[in-house]
């Protein structure tokens, strides 16, 4: 196994320690070149820490989708990523303007930053979640957003079948539904 | 909303639909106002947990970064200087007012430590609590009866050896009522589970405290993961730990 396939696979099995050490490995692998790509192109520090995590976010974001293939390095895909959401932010800045990196250009999918854009009604769930008891906001963490499957929940949780995990993932599911629609504050967005 | 049209749009965004359920949702979503509202609150659902998971994410990311990338360089320092001027005033105040707090109400021994920190909740009602075992064991842990809990809990044990929560309010019950070696050997035998592991830990630095096992209290809080529920709880007891170990 290479190293980006390890890192990819530590990233893709839902144990948080090892995800942990993937992504240690990309920050000392690749947090200079990114912090250097957009101290380089008019960017502070800081604005680097922010844009090396957002690439990382996005990056996970893909790579826990069970289709993801890497066709380059990880390096040139990460670097991607960061040098598009620099570019991006630059833009929204008002400063149009190109980068200049010695690296390869990769084509990266359309919807890909998505999962960057955050909503008011998101923000008010998601605060909803923090409400909940522990097994619900981690069986629903781990469903759809680790993209864990039911078989590990079931093993995860000691529960005795897969269709347990998912009877359990549809009542938590289904509390945290009601917990919004009970939420005024929701309703307010609706109607905004 | 029925039932039946809940589990259609679930199983939408589970990208678990075959073609005709995909046409059905389609259609549905054109002709019935209420269906279209609820795929709405479907879809904040599924972007709150997203955020959420996102938030999670970047402060173990954060805690990586202060790991990592540590030094910084001269040029960077002399930009900052001046924010580093106000962070040192707002520490300073803080600090005096933390001063204050620190000697109005701290806990000073380990036991007034164990007191602030041990604080259990269970909700088995997410398990199903409707059974009357478990709806019986959450009421007695909340009145915090843990001895008349134990015997139920392990009933329910002996039937659902796997349930690990409740393994853990096993755990916790004698963690209250003894012996703490047993405490201490339930939260260790979950300790291999990647799920239950980030939790376990904060568990057995509490019962470390009990026992005036200090130097092995802390140690055991450092090993407290950045992803478990317990984390900020770890290390502010850590720190308040290191105040009455001077």
């Amino acid at each position: 196994m290479t190293d980006d396939q390890l890192i990819l696979h530590q990233l893709q099995n839902g144990d948080l320690r090892q995800q942990d050490d993937a992504f240690r490995q990309l920050y000392r692998q690749y947090y200079g070149l990114i912090e250097s790509l957009v101290v380089t192109n008019s960017g502070s520090p800081e604005q680097a820490k922010d844009v090396f995590q957002d690439g990382i976010i996005v990056l996970f974001n893909r790579v826990k989708k069970g289709d993801f293939l890497l066709t380059s390095s990880l390096k040139s895909y990460l670097f991607a990523i960061c040098r598009n959401l620099w570019l991006m932010k630059l833009r929204t800045a008002g400063r149009e303007t190109t980068i200049e990196a010695h690296h390869e250009r990769l084509p990266l999918e359309d919807d890909l930053f998505q999962t960057l854009v955050t909503t008011e009604r998101g923000q008010l769930v998601a605060g909803l979640l923090e409400k909940m008891g522990e097994d619900c906001r981690r069986i629903l963490d781990l469903f759809y957003y680790q993209k864990m499957s039911m078989a590990k929940i079931m093993e995860a949780f000691g529960l005795g079948s897969e269709q347990a995990a998912k009877n359990k993932k549809s009542q938590c599911l289904g509390k945290l539904r009601e917990m919004v629609v009970g939420s005024p504050f929701y309703k307010t967005t609706l109607t905004d | 909303m029925e039932q039946i049209d809940q589990k259609l749009i679930e199983r939408y965004f589970e990208g678990d639909l075959d073609e005709q359920e995909l046409a059905l949702v389609t259609q549905k979503l054109q002709a019935d106002p209420n269906f279209a509202e609820a795929f709405q609150l479907e879809q904040d659902l599924l972007a709150g947990i997203e955020q959420a998971g996102h938030l999670g994410l970047r402060k173990r990311l954060d805690a990586i970064h202060q790991e990592t990338v540590k030094q910084e360089t001269p040029v960077r320092q002399m930009k900052s200087s001046r924010r580093w001027i106000w962070l040192a005033a707002a520490a300073f105040i803080g600090a005096v007012i933390l001063g204050k707090l620190y000697f109005d109400g701290q806990a000073k021994t380990p036991q007034q430590l164990y007191a602030k920190y041990a604080v259990h909740d269970f909700d088995f009602t997410e398990k199903g609590g409707s059974e009357t075992e478990l709806a019986k064991a959450e009421q007695l842990l909340k009145e915090k009866k843990y001895a008349e809990a134990l015997p139920v809990l392990e009933g329910y044990l002996r039937l659902h050896p796997d349930e690990r929560q409740v393994l853990v309010a096993e755990g916790v019950s004698l963690m209250e009522t003894g012996p703490l070696s047993d405490a201490f050997d339930i939260f260790d035998s979950m300790s291999n589970n990647p799920i239950m592991a980030p939790d376990m830990a904060w568990y057995k630095a509490l019962i470390l405290l009990k026992e005036n096992k200090l130097d092995e209290c802390l140690a055991m809080l450092n090993s407290v993961h950045q992803g478990a529920a317990k984390y900020k709880n770890a290390l502010a007891l850590a720190a308040d730990l290191k105040k009455i170990k001077q």
